[in-house]
């Protein structure tokens, strides 16, 4: 278990982490979600100590973690693709951690097959592509087999077979109970392996909730209707006290609204008790990429981002696009 | 040890289940148990990396062709003047090479050692697996400064076997007095790595490490002694590069003559070791990686 408690790093004038208690359960995994600049790194950082806190502590299983009596053996850590030395092989990085771990050599064999590396074992690391280097990085993390797992942006750079391998392996380790923290920025690789969310904008805690109360608690799901006739509708909606955002429809169908809290079937009904012709009736699901979004709206450090922000469709691949990237 | 078992994954590798044994958790683990584990792991993080065996082939090699240069300008000479065998000194021809040419091949490994993982972040790991920082630095200091001093020692068995093939005929060879050449300048080696190893953990760069070796080692002594003040020439001695061979060379460097001889000449190398040391040991707890 990982424990953050009003956890704070300040390097000089800038609050990289403030205050931030959170903690991380096991058996399941817990993304770790924030855009850039947000203080997922660093606060990972802090808990394997190559981070001092200003102020606060990060504790792994109740202690700190240069007071843990095997530290490697509880923590296993990906927190940089070049965490192994490029001109060193796999096998030679893998023998070094197994010395600190008091392991025996066969073990870094297993562990290499584990990631499937066995036939480049004797290659140098610096050959390697990011891929395979990210696999490096899982098997010293899985070399002592930790109770304890952190990745920082692990699917960053792979291809779509690592990033399925990636994601098969973090559900697995969490099914297994261990405790597994998964920072990133892309919001679909979250919602495809999380169970819990842990939301950070400029170092600060947004929210710490199930992936499923994070959306549902800040998407903001409604329906969307595009008439000639959307006035009267509009103004009808408007006696009933639901709430409606106003839009053109972009075409000679004239306004779109957006309605929030009735579903489409009350909407349709509403349309035609008013004898509105109706054009387009569609229902916009929320999803974790809008709820984040919404999140994180005032905490993209050195950014600008598109607005407004809009609801978002889940298309046939199963990634989150934004509306405006739909229809264009 | 736990069982295995297989899953296949979703990219069709298959992903083994495969436990590491567990030690006793919880078990008290003493500093000295894990220096020694830490002491494993960096001789495999020295000894894997080309650029080590390229510093130590540089040092035996270099050795070898300075011998051979050497002994055969000085048989050159007792050739034209069988009287001039009498001025050959194995010991002061030794103590040159390894003051112009090893002392800068451990002044590299030491810096390839201690700033590389900060040039290519491999630190990270290597700080993730132990965090105990003191003896992360205590294990590299003894690797490298046991290899220089094996290195050393090589270089100069080597290289006094050179002078002596070329020259025996002509000149006794001392034995006594090379070995307590080779091994003092060994020793010497062995403190240069240590310092150098400290400068680095401290700069974290590679060339800054190697600039500051460099003066340190040969420029800054070098222009001491130019100055023509006999108070600045007196101070060289206190520079680790004019007090090492002013020791190694039993005070016949050929080149330099130190204000005093003996042992204060290595207690001044040993001071700048603890010294460079004692900064890189705080800087390396206090400064985030």
């Amino acid at each position: 278990m990982l424990i953050a408690r009003e956890l704070t790093k300040r390097y000089g004038p800038r609050t990289a982490v403030e205050e931030l208690s959170v903690t991380v359960a096991p058996g399941r995994v817990t993304g770790f979600l924030g855009p850039n600049g947000a203080g997922k790194s660093t606060t990972m950082r802090m808990f394997v100590g190559l981070t001092r806190p200003t102020s606060g502590a990060a504790l792994v299983n109740g202690r700190p973690y240069e007071d843990l009596a095997w530290p490697a053996r509880e923590v296993g850590a990906l927190l940089d693709v070049a965490a192994a030395h490029p001109g060193r092989t796999a096998r030679a990085h893998l023998r070094a951690k197994a010395h600190v771990c008091g392991l025996p050599r066969n073990r870094v064999d297993e562990v290499l097959a584990e990631v499937g590396l066995s036939e480049v074992a004797d290659r140098r690391s610096g050959s390697y592509s990011l891929g395979m280097r990210q696999r490096l990085g899982v098997a010293d993390a899985l070399l002592a087999d930790p109770g304890v797992l952190l990745f920082d942006e692990p699917v960053n750079g792979l291809d779509l077979d690592g990033v399925r391998w990636m994601r098969d392996l973090t559900r697995r380790l969490a099914d297994e109970g261990r405790t597994v923290l998964v920072s990133s920025h892309l919001m679909s690789e979250m919602g495809q392996v999380a169970d819990h969310l842990v939301v950070v904008g400029r170092g600060r805690l947004i929210a710490d909730a199930p992936i499923s109360e994070v959306i549902s608690a800040w998407s903001r799901t409604h329906v969307v209707l595009r008439s000639p006739d959307a006035g009267r509708l509009r103004a009808r909606l408007a006696r009933e006290g639901v709430r409606i955002e106003t839009g053109t429809g972009g075409d000679s169908a004239g306004e779109e609204l957006r309605v929030f809290g009735p579903g489409v079937e009350e909407v349709g009904d509403r349309a035609y008790e008013e004898g509105v012709r109706v054009h387009g009736l569609r229902l916009e699901q929320a999803s974790l990429e809008q709820a984040y979004l919404e999140l994180t709206g005032e905490s993209v450090e050195y950014g600008a981002r598109t607005a407004p922000v809009t609801a978002v469709r889940t298309g046939a691949d199963g990634a989150g696009r934004t509306a405006e990237e739909v229809e264009s | 040890m736990k069982g295995t078992e297989t899953t296949e994954g979703a990219a069709g590798a298959g992903i083994r289940r495969v436990a590491a044994p567990r030690g006793p958790d919880g078990a008290r683990v003493t500093r000295t148990a894990r220096l020694g584990r830490e002491l494993a792991a960096e001789w495999v993080r020295v000894s894997s990396l080309r650029s080590t065996w390229w510093c130590v082939a540089a040092a035996v090699v270099g050795m070898t062709l300075f011998a051979a240069m050497m002994g055969w300008s000085q048989l050159s000479r007792v050739h034209e003047n069988p009287i001039a065998s009498d001025g050959v000194k194995f010991a002061q021809l030794t103590s040159q090479g390894y003051f112009y040419l090893v002392q800068f091949t451990v002044l590299v490994l030491a810096a390839l050692v201690s700033t590389g993982e900060f040039a290519n972040r491999s630190v990270t790991g290597t700080l993730v697996w132990n965090p105990d920082r003191t003896t992360v630095l205590v294990a590299r200091v003894l690797v490298t400064a046991g290899l220089a001093f094996c290195a050393s020692v090589a270089a100069g068995l080597v290289g006094t076997g050179v002078l002596a093939a070329l020259l025996a005929s002509h000149v006794t060879f001392p034995v006594a007095e090379v070995a307590v050449t080779v091994l003092g300048a060994g020793a010497c080696m062995a403190l240069f790595a240590a310092m150098f190893v400290g400068v680095g953990t401290a700069l974290r760069g590679t060339a800054s490490t190697v600039m500051a070796g460099f003066l340190l080692l040969l420029g800054l002594p070098m222009v001491m002694i130019m100055s023509g003040v006999q108070l600045v020439d007196d101070l060289a001695a206190f520079t680790p590069g004019a007090a090492g061979i002013e020791f190694y060379a039993a005070g016949d460097a050929g080149f330099y003559t130190a204000p005093f001889d003996g042992p204060i000449n290595v207690v001044v190398v040993a001071g700048w070791t603890v010294a460079a040391l004692l900064v890189a040991w705080t800087e390396l707890r206090l400064r985030d990686v």
